[in-house]
């Protein structure tokens, strides 16, 4: 049984971007990016947007709201930012007035959001038939990526959010896809009985964005080395985020297999109980996956090396 | 449902966003759902956490729940809430699923 709100609620969003040069629509997953992306600066200008972005992105969470924040490399140190905001309950008026000062920074130092932006209403419950062959011919390609949270404390230090901004901005080009979405399911947010007692990761009550770091080549067909040599870059540059927010951990449900003290990573200071409820439900770890609470004890032995689930179950030797 | 008095829905673990969505449309009633049309809702969505476009304003999946009707390792079916197996309902809304 889960919670429900009487009516239903629209959307307000707002779809913006800006480049580092005449750049094309080449981008996986972005939603409402015209074929033409026109708006071209200067890179560092670019930064100093992206800079911007992040500090308002705190705004959009308080006010309830969801962010999309992705900067697609396009090769030639070409740059793509794709900022999406939805905002529920809002109307398209009341979005883009929230908007407006984010809009009104982004001038100030060069970047003129064309007046062409998206923006709209949609319902956030629509009728529809789901994603089959028809709507979503072939298979998505496997990639990797590794998640941060990024905690409130950033938004209250410039210099912390300076750090993180200057780490994305070097990953970004060494060509990964640098995406962020803004969200805060602050206890408040969550409610009863949510806010009183729940498993959920602490580091997710005191987040402001939830930031995905993708190698954007595929990844099943490379060699196992080279997925562990790649993997192993990718953790590296991860890792400086992971240093520059120690209070903070990553999301269960988006993480990397290989995630160092993923512990307290995904669960922070509720594990030690999570740990014991597992020993007293299944004492006889009947349920077993990797990462999972209680799991240490147990590893699947692959034959490529890689982190997949494809060979034996076995005791791990001491 | 403890303290919560309001609105509530029954959600199957097989369900997909789409389909709640269908279901909301149809009912006039709003839901915290995933954003993505063919994430399961009751599986892992919730189990690990769950973020969607109502997040900032009404939490995770697993803030949503509020009772829980599960098999647990020994094959029995019980209800996990705020007065029955209170660890279970703890541990199942943020705990993680599978991977």
């Amino acid at each position: 049984m889960v919670k429900a709100w009487p009516g239903s609620t629209n959307l307000g969003g707002i779809t913006f971007f800006f480049t580092t040069g005449p750049g094309t629509s080449t981008i996986p997953g972005a939603r409402g990016v015209p074929a033409v992306l026109p708006i071209d600066v200067p890179t560092e200008t670019f930064w100093k947007g992206y800079r911007l972005y992040l500090e308002f992105a705190k705004k959009v969470v308080d006010a309830g709201g969801f962010g999309f924040g992705d900067v697609n490399p396009q090769g030639n140190d070409t740059y793509v930012f794709v900022g999406t905001i939805l905002m529920p309950g809002m109307t398209t008026a009341q979005t883009r007035e929230l908007i407006a000062p984010l809009f009104e920074s982004l001038r100030a130092v060069g970047i003129s959001v064309p007046d062409n932006y998206r923006t709209g209403t949609t319902p956030y419950a629509q009728q529809g038939t789901g994603v089959t062959p028809n709507t979503f011919p072939g298979a998505p390609a496997d990639r990797v990526f590794i998640t941060r949270l990024l905690p409130r404390q950033l938004w209250a230090n410039a210099t912390r959010l300076d750090l993180v901004a200057e780490t994305n901005r070097k990953t970004a080009e060494m060509g990964y896809r640098v995406t962020t979405r803004a969200y805060g399911p602050t206890a408040e947010a969550a409610g009863y009985p949510g806010n009183s007692t729940s498993a959920v990761n602490p580091a997710m009550r005191n987040m402001v964005i939830h930031c995905v770091i993708f190698k954007q080549e595929p990844v099943d067909v490379i060699t196992p080395a080279e997925f562990l040599s790649e993997h192993a870059r990718l953790r590296a540059r991860v890792n400086l985020l992971r240093d520059q927010t120690p209070e903070s951990g990553t999301y269960f449900n988006e993480a990397d297999r290989l995630e160092p003290g993923w512990q307290d990573a995904f669960w922070g200071h509720h594990y030690p109980r999570l740990v014991d409820i597992k020993k007293s439900v299944d004492p006889g770890n009947l349920f077993w996956a990797p990462n999972t609470v209680g799991s240490e004890g147990w590893e699947v032995k692959t034959a490529t090396g890689l982190p997949t689930q494809d060979g034996p179950l076995c005791r791990k030797e001491n | 449902m403890g303290e919560y008095s309001g609105p509530a829905a029954r959600i199957s673990a097989a369900l997909e966003a789409w389909e709640a969505g269908n279901a909301m449309a149809t009912k006039n009633v709003t839901v915290a759902v995933p954003l993505d049309q063919s994430v399961g809702y009751g599986g892992g969505w919730v189990l690990g956490g769950g973020h969607g476009p109502l997040t900032s304003l009404h939490g995770l999946g697993a803030d949503q729940v509020l009772s829980l009707n599960v098999v647990t390792a020994d094959g029995r079916f019980v209800t996990a809430d705020l007065n029955q197996n209170t660890d279970l309902f703890f541990a199942l809304r943020g705990g993680g699923g599978s991977k």
